[in-house]
């Protein structure tokens, strides 16, 4: 792991322009990733990881809009790209999967077909050739018969079937950098195993760095390098997956950790984070967590704590963590 | 001496399902030859993957769905031969929480009348107490009582949630499904919730059966679990010794397949082939024998019966005493 | 004595709390018409149409029925807006009460078809089985004809006038209502809150009237709000063809047909009555485009 620079991501905000107002989902999103990484981006629901992804791959959906920011990557800036640029490089140099196969897998389309367009259109390939590399793309993702397979359409695989197949088109055109957003939330506990050991080979042979989307602290605990926590369109604390839940700093990570049942460790009694997950509207003044945290202090209340590095590649967004560290 | 309050015996519910004009009607084996027995004030907890039957089994511990065969017995009623008002009357200790707090809630319908909707169809107590009894249930369950003239619209997911366990303990129930009850919620409201449920089971004595694909909530939750895979129960302990020495391969790749939230665990995963089979097309023999690791030639033909590995831990797996740790 | 009338003060209270905070649902309907400039157009040329209708006997300044040969076909003047039909009737006036027929031929059959296509499909769909069966074989039988060539039939065969014309439209417009319940039905069935109002004893009639069919409704109110501009139309068709209100009865589709062969000397005589057809038909359709919309619940999150 290590050396050079990836994508770096500075203040990016994306507002949501609804008839009740500015929903302001990401309000300065700060954080960078390096070739060959994996980095786990986790968060509740309203937290913005989703649209942090969609802001990336300029995908954001109207009345959402990137307001500000950039968005770096391999050295260009892709917020400053046009339309046309951005569609060479999605499913090329990025390539996104999601939740939901079915939303991205075209429901009247042979699976077949759906992965050659990715070979025919990036790689230039001719239609014969393309549908010979789709069935061993298929093949190896592990999916049996591929032969079969590539002739049924999406809805005749099974949930974990079809993410391989679009785990598959996805990396088919071995992208730097692939962005998973929840790639393994609908599928059952053994099929999720399954995907989650797949991802992991597939980016040893292929190399490809990983930006993981989840609210599933047990998964990016077990797939990536560094793990980021967001809480209410903002990036929290950042840090090498072994610090982060070993040295959680940011009362809200402590208290996420806190609250998660174990499967190997039993505990009498939850811990809870008090209150709820904040307007996005408008959002308390100051630290966005403050009206939740106990050890909040004045100034908490009134000046956004920004992301400081506490040492050993660990960064925190908390006031009283940074006077602890003897920062200003 | 703890009583017992449900048992299920052989309990079965296949649905047919046509397969065009010429094809023979298959059946879906949704639940196949089910047995167990609840305590009186326990949680229940009863796990599997989409397909194993789990959700059926709730519904018809209810008798929000006909059985094919068997037999539920409720507090001493044998709930499949009651008739529609004897039903009714027994509904009252029995009640469920589902999973989707965005559609378990009738959208036209103000916070008060979803909660006290029980309440007047079993002609408890008169108007005036009724209105009364719905602000202390709200305040219960952790919801103001301005809230009460509220759509649920106007709610976050965790506080529909509130209103659906309001709306299960109105009647003073004795026994709970909870199916899925935090799979919807964001970590930090599910402990909420599940604090809140088992203080609920405390406060009011209550009995739960917990449906659940979630392990870590169901070892945090129960006192015995069941897994059940394709109809059937394939291991059946209380949940320490479940979770820390089972015995049959599937629970052990269950178990296994659970990403732990720290990265210095090393866990020996035993990933499974294949996909979740379908319980229409139920394999010969034991009906894990497709997926199973260790497969050996009698498990293709003959179907292990449950049998204990140890005192009160059942396994239907024919070399269960070689995994049992 | 005391008790009763606590009782009673009680309920009267929680209605008027229910109706003070309208459900958001309908709020965001609401708002969203406002924002659509057709939908808004349309609700006003309903608005005007029901106004006139309602307000008629005051603002026509003639007897609608009066005959005054002597200015029969007068072109329109400062006395007479519209001019007058070959009676020397006041067209202006006979248009302003022609708009009370067309609501009553509007609405009267879209209400009826409504109630009656609900209450069928309903059952059909929330019973299911052989009652669905043969509810719905019924509806398909109605809809195989082809709707106008039906609707003539029947009135026709009930004899012309304006009230057989609408019981023809009731006959021909119920089953698009009943297909369309039922289907809502059959989903609605299987949510989550019917099925916990299931386990806690909730009755059938309860169960369709208080759980599914509030639920249902947003299709039915689209459907009736486009149909009634449907069946104004069709009410003054069947009357051009005479099976429907006769003269002199100042029904805008009977106006029309009598006009007819005057058509090409007195312009006036069938040009006001059409658009005035043409004008309230218009502005139902709109209306009903923008409340479809606004009702759709992939254009609703924001």
């Amino acid at each position: 792991m290590g050396g050079e620079d990836l994508l770096e991501v500075s203040n990016l905000e994306t507002h949501f322009f609804s008839y009740r107002g500015v929903v302001k989902a990401v309000d300065g999103v700060f954080f960078d990733m390096k070739k060959g990484e994996s980095l786990g981006l986790v968060g509740e629901t309203g937290s913005g990881k989703s649209v942090t992804a969609l802001s990336i791959m300029r995908l954001v959906p109207p009345p959402g809009k990137i307001v500000g920011g950039e968005v770096i990557f391999q050295g260009e800036n892709l917020l400053e790209k046009s339309e046309e640029e951005m569609r060479r490089i999605r499913g090329k140099r990025i390539s996104m999967i999601f939740q939901d196969p079915m939303t991205s897998l075209n429901p009247v389309f042979r699976v077949g077909e759906q992965l050659a367009e990715v070979f025919i259109q990036h790689q230039k390939l001719d239609k014969k050739e393309a549908e010979k590399k789709s069935v061993d793309l298929l093949r190896s993702v592990g999916i049996p018969d591929p032969d079969r397979r590539a002739k049924q359409f999406p809805h005749q695989l099974s949930g974990g079937m079809r993410q391989r197949a679009m785990i598959a088109m996805a990396l088919a055109s071995r992208p730097d950098l692939l962005i998973a957003d929840e790639p393994t939330t609908a599928l059952d506990v053994t099929i999720q195993a399954q995907i989650l050991e797949l991802i992991k080979e597939l980016r040893r042979e292929v190399g490809t760095s990983m930006l993981l989307i989840t609210h599933n602290l047990g998964v990016v605990a077990e797939t990536c390098d560094r793990i980021a926590i967001m809480y209410a369109g903002g990036i929290i604390e950042l840090a090498k997956a072994v610090n982060l839940f070993k040295n959680p700093l940011h009362p809200y990570t402590q208290g996420l950790l806190d609250c998660i049942p174990r499967i190997d460790a039993p505990k009498k009694r939850l811990a809870v984070i008090s209150g709820l997950v904040p307007d996005l509207i408008q959002p308390p003044p100051g630290c966005r967590f403050h009206p939740r945290c106990e050890s909040a202090s004045d100034r908490c209340r009134t000046e956004k704590p920004y992301l400081i590095d506490i040492g050993g590649g660990h960064w925190v967004a908390c006031g009283r963590n940074a006077e602890d560290a003897g920062k200003p | 001496m703890t009583k017992t309050i449900m048992e299920i015996a052989s309990l079965r519910k296949h649905f047919p399902i046509k397969t065009g004009l010429w094809g023979e009607p298959k059946l879906v084996r949704a639940v196949d030859d089910v047995d167990l027995t609840i305590e009186e004030g326990e949680s229940f907890g009863l796990v599997g993957e989409s397909g194993c039957g789990k959700t059926t089994l709730g519904k018809l511990i209810l008798r929000l769905m006909e059985p094919t065969d068997g037999v539920v017995n409720f507090d001493g009623y044998s709930l499949f031969n009651l008739k529609k008002e004897e039903l009714r009357r027994v509904r009252k200790d029995l009640q469920i929480v589902f999973q989707d707090p965005y559609s378990s809630l009738n959208p036209r319908m103000t916070v008060r009348e979803i909660v006290g909707r029980p309440l007047e169809l079993h002609g408890i107590a008169d108007v005036n107490e009724r209105g009364e009894r719905i602000l202390e249930l709200l305040e219960k369950v952790g919801l103001s009582r301005e809230q009460a003239t509220r759509y649920p619209h106007e709610f976050s997911g965790g506080q529909r949630q509130r209103i659906a366990i309001a709306r299960a303990i109105a009647l003073n129930p004795r026994f709970i499904t909870l199916d899925e009850p935090t799979s919807a919620l964001d970590v930090s409201v599910q402990a909420q919730i599940l604090n809140l449920l088992k203080q609920l089971q405390s406060e009011l004595k209550l009995t739960y059966m917990l449906i659940s694909h979630n392990l870590s909530v169901v070892r945090h939750l129960t006192d015995h679990v069941a897994v059940m895979y394709l109809g059937k129960i394939v291991e059946l302990a209380k949940t320490a010794e479940l979770f820390e020495r089972s015995a049959h391969p599937y629970t052990k790749a269950l178990v296994s397949a659970v990403p732990v939230p720290d990265p210095e665990v090393r866990r020996q995963r035993i990933v499974l082939k294949g996909d979740v089979a379908s319980p229409v097309d139920v394999p010969l023999g034991c009906r894990f024998h497709t997926r199973c690791p260790y497969t050996k030639e009698n498990c293709k033909s003959e179907e292990p019966k449950l049998q204990e590995v140890a005192p009160e831990h059942l396994v239907a797996c024919h070399f269960s005493r070689d995994f049992y740790s | 004595m005391g008790e009763v009338k606590e009782r009673i003060l009680g309920l009267r209270k929680e209605r008027l709390e229910r109706l003070a905070t309208l459900n958001p649902e309908t709020k965001l309907t609401l708002s969203l018409l406002r924002r659509s400039p057709l939908a808004v157009i349309g609700i006003s040329m309903v608005t005007i149409f029901a106004s006139i209708a309602l307000l008629g006997p005051y603002l026509a300044p003639y007897d609608p029925y009066q005959l005054d040969l002597s200015v029969r076909f007068s072109p329109p003047s400062a006395g007479h807006w519209f001019g007058t039909d070959g009676e020397g009737r006041d067209i202006f006036s006979r248009v302003v009460f022609g708009s009370r027929y067309s609501l009553v031929a509007g609405l009267v059959p879209v209400i009826s078809a409504v109630i009656l296509g609900v209450i069928l499909g309903a059952i059909a769909g929330f019973k299911g089985g052989k009652i669905e069966d043969l509810l719905m074989r019924i509806t398909d039988m109605f809809l195989a004809f082809p709707s106008t060539i039906l609707a003539m039939a029947i009135a026709a065969g009930l004899g012309p006038s304006l009230e057989n014309a609408m019981i023809a439209m009731i006959a021909v417009w119920w089953p698009s209502y009943a297909r369309l319940v039922r289907g809502s039905v059959l989903s609605i069935k299987e949510t989550e809150y019917v099925e916990a109002a299931r386990a806690t004893g909730e009755t059938d009639i309860n169960l369709i009237f208080r759980y599914v069919l509030p639920n249902a409704l947003s299709p039915i109110i689209v459907m009736a709000t486009l149909d009634i501009g449907g069946a104004i139309l069709t009410a003054a068709g069947l009357s051009f063809i005479g099976l429907g209100a006769q003269p002199p009865t100042p029904e805008w589709g009977a106006m029309v047909n009598a006009a007819r062969i005057y058509a090409i000397e007195y312009w006036w005589l069938p040009t006001f009555p059409g658009l005035a057809i043409l004008a309230v038909v218009l502005g139902f359709n709109l209306f009903g485009d923008g409340l479809r919309d606004a009702l759709d619940p992939r254009l609703r999150r924001f």
